[in-house]
């Protein structure tokens, strides 16, 4: 099994590649669809916001995406898993008690974010047939519902069959936005001297409100988490390799869109999205079918993490046991009705309470950023752990404490325009686990475990005693004492 | 002699299907090959016509009756494991277990003795006639 495992991981293959691609970058991949529009909003469109803007983009996906997720945590596995509930119990062995709390906050905000990144995908994709002026005033919300009831009630047969289409329609997807991005961007060159950091640290702290447009910026990586929960499938030389590809035409896709906002300084945005405006007219049709079913995969890739989150929560005691469905003989496909039909209730509400992929904005990225500042805590614990260099540890995080924790802070600005939606979900994941996880410690408290041993010649008596009238032939206890030698002592329990 | 007791651990992945029934089955037959375990009936006479004994799985659910002196965050926490408990799968369904050979047993887990109750016996005065 082990051996298995190291072989994936080190080895990247071009089969691999497209798995990767086809589960891993659903929601990074359609953020393009959202975050400029929602940097802009309603301002006029200048200069500072639209080099800042991209320019924070790129170091947000450097900094967050690129050097934490893919250099750092993609090390961090757990005999091949990866994710905040394997990385908890890899640094279960320092004995420091108190790290159960990030694991548990970590958990609950990442499968609380698993309520609004379907919709916010999905509508955003959706309202693009806006942009077509026959279909301008068209409400998007009854064919969003349509296709999230649709991604939802087709988990039940599993998806191991569509999603081996998954992969090439990402390729492709990443391809067009990365070839459009490019076209546009040819027409202004001079955009690219956004990569400078000094445009996204103007734009931060001299710019009106700056700092709190980190909200916004941030909606470029909440993807990321998903690369290391993903480790297990894909295998890591695979995650690192494809990202490369993802990174260059996500980085051309917003610049391009960078390029385009350049010529239009002066005006607003007045509902038009800047993903869609880049297009060329009789490309968009095309452009809204293929954003549509990026977004599907989007949501398919958050609704199975959402399945083996639940499934590890399970495994370590942190969740109620549920009912798991195996669909497919592949193996590693699970099905869980419980959460599936409880996160389809939660983007229901979601799509009809916002109604709108602007309004979702304002509320999107509280859930997942405390996930990401969680899953940072872990980390530093994991490199004490395995001994880093004090100063790579030091520097790690002193830099990620003062990044992650803006981010905190911007996205908190949301709470009041719905982001405690989002709390509240957590809150009540957060009950559910801590509830379990405490109850389980109260009763492993009172439990005694006894020497199997003192006991064997009593139950071979008891075998053999012709008295006692047979209950059957044979008995299976189950057990869960983990010491070999012992068993639950439950003798004088009145 | 055939031991008459076994412990069976199972290492099972995250991602496997804790399918208890199946696995023990083969468990079973590949200690017969061994000819490590005497699956034969027990009772006398369906042993006499070689019929392979049966098998009962136990389930034993350790729960906490509530009216302990447990602190109030405690009993919070315990009322809504109650709760989840409830709505949750049961032991046997959550392994894999085929029901009809399934029987779930209750164990108190504690009874700390509420101090503090003071008893008299009374001894009925029975008249002598």
């Amino acid at each position: 099994m082990s051996q298995e495992h190291s072989v994936n991981h080190n080895k990247a293959t071009a089969a691999g590649l497209l798995v990767a691609l086809g589960i891993i970058y659903g929601d990074i991949g359609t953020s393009p669809l959202y975050v400029l529009k929602s940097i802009i909003g309603d301002e006029i469109i200048n200069a500072d916001i639209v080099l800042g803007g991209i320019s924070a983009i790129f170091w947000t996906l450097t900094l967050i995406t690129t050097i934490k997720y893919v250099t750092l945590l993609l090390r961090a596995d757990n005999d091949g898993e990866g994710g905040i509930l394997p990385l908890y119990v890899l640094i279960k062995k320092m004995k420091t008690k108190w790290l159960i709390i990030p694991a548990i906050i970590g958990a609950s905000t990442l499968l609380a974010d698993g309520i609004i990144t379907p919709p916010i995908s999905v509508a955003s994709a959706i309202e693009g047939i806006r942009a077509l002026p026959q279909f301008s005033h068209l409400n998007p919300i009854p064919f969003v519902i349509l296709i999230l009831v649709g991604i939802f009630f087709f988990q039940q047969f599993g998806t191991d069959k569509v999603g081996k289409s998954f992969g090439p329609v990402m390729v492709t997807w990443f391809t067009v936005i990365g070839i459009l991005g490019l076209f546009n961007l040819s027409s202004n060159w001079s955009v690219l001297k956004a990569l400078n950091p000094y445009y996204a640290y103007n734009l931060i702290t001299n710019h009106p409100n700056g700092f709190w447009l980190l909200g916004a910026i941030f909606l470029c990586s909440t993807g990321a988490e998903a690369l290391y929960h993903d480790l297990g499938h894909c295998g890591r030389q695979n995650i690192r390799l494809s990202w490369g590809y993802v990174k260059t035409c996500l980085v051309l896709s917003y610049f391009g869109q960078g390029a385009w906002l350049m010529s239009h300084l002066g005006t607003k945005l007045n509902g038009a999205n800047p993903f869609y405006s880049i297009m060329p007219s009789w490309f968009l049709g095309f452009g809204i079918i293929l954003a549509t079913i990026a977004a599907i995969v989007a949501s398919q890739a958050l609704i199975s993490g959402s399945f083996s989150l639940i499934n590890e929560a399970i495994r370590l005691n942190f969740w109620p046991k549920v009912k798991i469905i195996y669909p497919t003989n592949m193996k590693g496909q699970l099905y869980i009705p419980s959460t599936n039909w409880f996160l389809l209730l939660g983007c229901l509400i979601v799509v009809l309470y916002f109604r709108e992929s602007s309004n979702m904005e304002a509320a999107y990225g509280m859930a997942i950023v405390i996930t990401m500042f969680m899953t940072s805590i872990l980390l530093v614990y994991y490199m004490i752990m395995k001994k880093f260099p004090i100063s790579v540890i030091v520097i790690f995080s002193i830099v990620y404490l003062v990044v992650e924790l803006s981010f905190v802070i911007a996205n908190s600005a949301k709470f009041m325009h719905g982001g405690w939606v989002t709390i509240l979900i957590s809150g009540i994941y957060v009950t559910i686990i801590t509830v379990w996880h405490k109850a389980k410690l109260i009763k492993e408290k009172y439990l005694e475990f006894t020497k199997f041993r003192n006991h064997i010649e009593t139950l071979v008596a008891l075998s053999e005693d012709e008295s006692v009238p047979k209950y059957a032939s044979n008995l299976v206890f189950l057990t869960s004492s983990a010491r070999i030698d012992e068993i639950e002592n439950l003798q004088n329990r009145l | 002699m055939k031991l008459k007791i076994y412990r069976i651990d199972y290492n099972l992945g995250f991602r496997v299907e804790p399918k208890i029934n199946l696995l023990f089955r083969k468990v079973v037959e590949d200690m017969v090959k061994n000819n490590e375990v005497d699956i034969k009936s027990t009772y006398t006479s369906l042993r006499k016509f070689n019929i392979i004994g049966d098998f009962k799985f136990v389930v034993i659910e350790k729960y906490i009756s509530i009216d302990n002196d447990f602190p109030v965050i405690d009993r919070i926490v315990l009322a809504i494991y109650a709760i989840l408990k409830k709505i949750s799968l049961s032991e046997e369904k959550a392994f894999g277990l085929d029901t009809s050979s399934v029987i779930v047993e209750k164990v108190p887990l504690l009874i700390s003795p509420s101090s503090g109750i003071k008893m008299n016996r009374i001894f009925d005065q029975v008249e002598e006639g």
